[in-house]
């Protein structure tokens, strides 16, 4: 008997649960998204709200994205490092930044600034890079790695397995952002330039969601759907599917 | 082959009791989904109700202002002055819905006589009033376009299948109304060029 395999499938199985538990928490982002209207960002009111307008820059105007030097409003930069357990390669996260924080979000009535910590942001990836053996990351980004104490080189000066992700934010970008609207707590509320500094768009913790894309609602909520069938029809069906295979296996070997 | 035939019985069995719990949590979605959009139209007409608050605290000021200028105008000013005290006075959501259109009308009255006045309309304080007032009026037909919003799609899935089936249960059967215009906006307005 083939042991390996069957840590395959033991694998398969656990991953065929968490496909199925995530699914549910899917089905409640879909849920939400599908019962909240739209609001206009002239009326926005606290709490959860759904918002869609183009980007502009905030006070700190347009900036250059670290890695693919592009000028964006912000960017987010994740930069993980590459293990194996047994024959698995997996990524753990090493850094997670974010290159300038707010910018504003506009739609035909109005202006709101948005926070860009800790949101999921759902936009392509605009540089990506792997270094390793033999391959040296930019001299740019070797640059921007020394300014944050970071060094890509690992033991006798052999480059670490690396991967490097930037996702910006560019000025006229057209999003769709789901959040908490606040009081924003850096401004004073008498002095804010009403309807634009005075609110803040940022991560909502019950229910716990942030979420930022360059798709529209509707792609959105197509794409979550065949992300739930996937996952709640399929993770049983991987679950079962792996729990039968070791089951024969176990069978066979008797 | 008995062993065979229990282990694929025993894996349909777990399959089985995924497949049910996947059910009873699209169930437990659905209840706390029509929970959610009930306390969102609460929620979005305890908004509504701030910016008619705030519309209504200005009222007396714009009354103030405008009295010293248009003196022979009394029957606009009592029409506002009414419609802010049967605001003042609603209890219910009918009720309030009913008292800001008629405040909505009175506006539009005396700011559409106020263009006879070129001193009031030229008064700092008028045009501070009426900027004001104009921007609630705008939030507000946002936050009544939101609020319908949310009440139809709150509608349409109380008679949806299958939602359907757990509001009959919940008892969740009753529509909320949605926020109309009053008769005097749904008359045509009589445009005349000649003069």
């Amino acid at each position: 008997m083939d042991t390996r395999i069957l840590g395959y499938a033991g694998v398969g199985m656990f991953l065929g649960l968490i496909l199925f538990v995530r699914g549910f928490k899917t089905m409640k982002r879909k849920k939400l998204m599908e019962s909240l209207p739209t609001s206009k960002i002239r009326s926005l009111a606290v709490g959860v709200s759904e918002i869609h307008g183009k980007v502009l820059p905030s006070k700190s105007g347009i900036i250059k994205s670290p890695f693919s030097n592009q000028d964006c409003v912000c960017a987010r930069i994740t930069i993980e490092e590459s293990s194996r357990v047994s024959k698995y390669r997996h990524w753990h996260v090493v850094k997670n930044l974010v290159w300038g924080h707010n910018f504003f979000l506009e739609d035909e009535t109005g202006q709101v600034l948005v926070d860009l910590q800790d949101a999921e942001l759902d936009i392509p990836v605009s540089f990506e890079f792997y270094s390793g053996l033999g391959t040296s990351p930019p001299p740019h980004v070797v640059e921007f790695l020394k300014k944050n104490n970071m060094d890509h080189e690992g033991f006798l000066g052999i480059n670490r397995s690396l991967r490097y992700t930037e996702l910006i934010i560019r000025p006229r970008d057209e999003l769709y952002v789901l959040g908490r609207v606040d009081v924003n707590p850096s401004v004073d509320g008498d002095n804010a330039e009403h309807g634009i500094e005075n609110l803040v768009m940022q991560k909502s913790h019950n229910p716990n969601i942030y979420y930022i894309s360059n798709r529209s609602e509707k792609q959105i909520l197509g794409k979550i759907n065949f992300k739930i069938i996937g996952q709640v029809v399929g993770g049983p069906l991987l679950l079962g599917g792996c729990l039968l295979f070791i089951a024969l296996n176990l069978l066979n070997f008797r | 082959m008995e062993l065979v035939y229990n282990v694929f019985l025993i894996v349909g069995l777990i399959v089985l009791g995924l497949i049910i719990l996947g059910i009873v949590g699209y169930i437990f979605s659905i209840y706390n989904s029509l929970v959610r959009m009930r306390n969102n139209i609460q929620k979005s007409w305890a908004n509504i109700d701030v910016l008619l608050k705030q519309r209504s605290d200005e009222l007396p000021k714009l009354i103030n202002t405008v009295k010293g200028y248009m003196k022979h105008e009394e029957d606009v000013l009592t029409k506002v002055t009414l419609a802010r005290t049967k605001f003042l006075d609603a209890q219910s959501v009918q009720e309030k819905a009913a008292s800001d259109n008629m405040i909505t009308d009175a506006l539009k009255s005396l700011f559409a006589v106020s263009e006879s006045y070129p001193k009031l309309k030229a008064s700092e304080n008028f045009q501070k009033l009426q900027s004001r007032i104009s921007g609630l009026e705008n939030e507000l037909s946002d936050r009544r376009e939101f609020y319908n919003d949310s009440a139809n799609e709150y509608n349409i899935r109380i008679d949806s299948i299958p939602d359907v089936f757990i509001a009959r249960m919940m008892k969740y059967t009753t529509p909320y109304d949605m926020f109309k215009i009053s008769e005097e906006d749904r008359k045509d307005v009589e445009v005349n060029f000649d003069k």
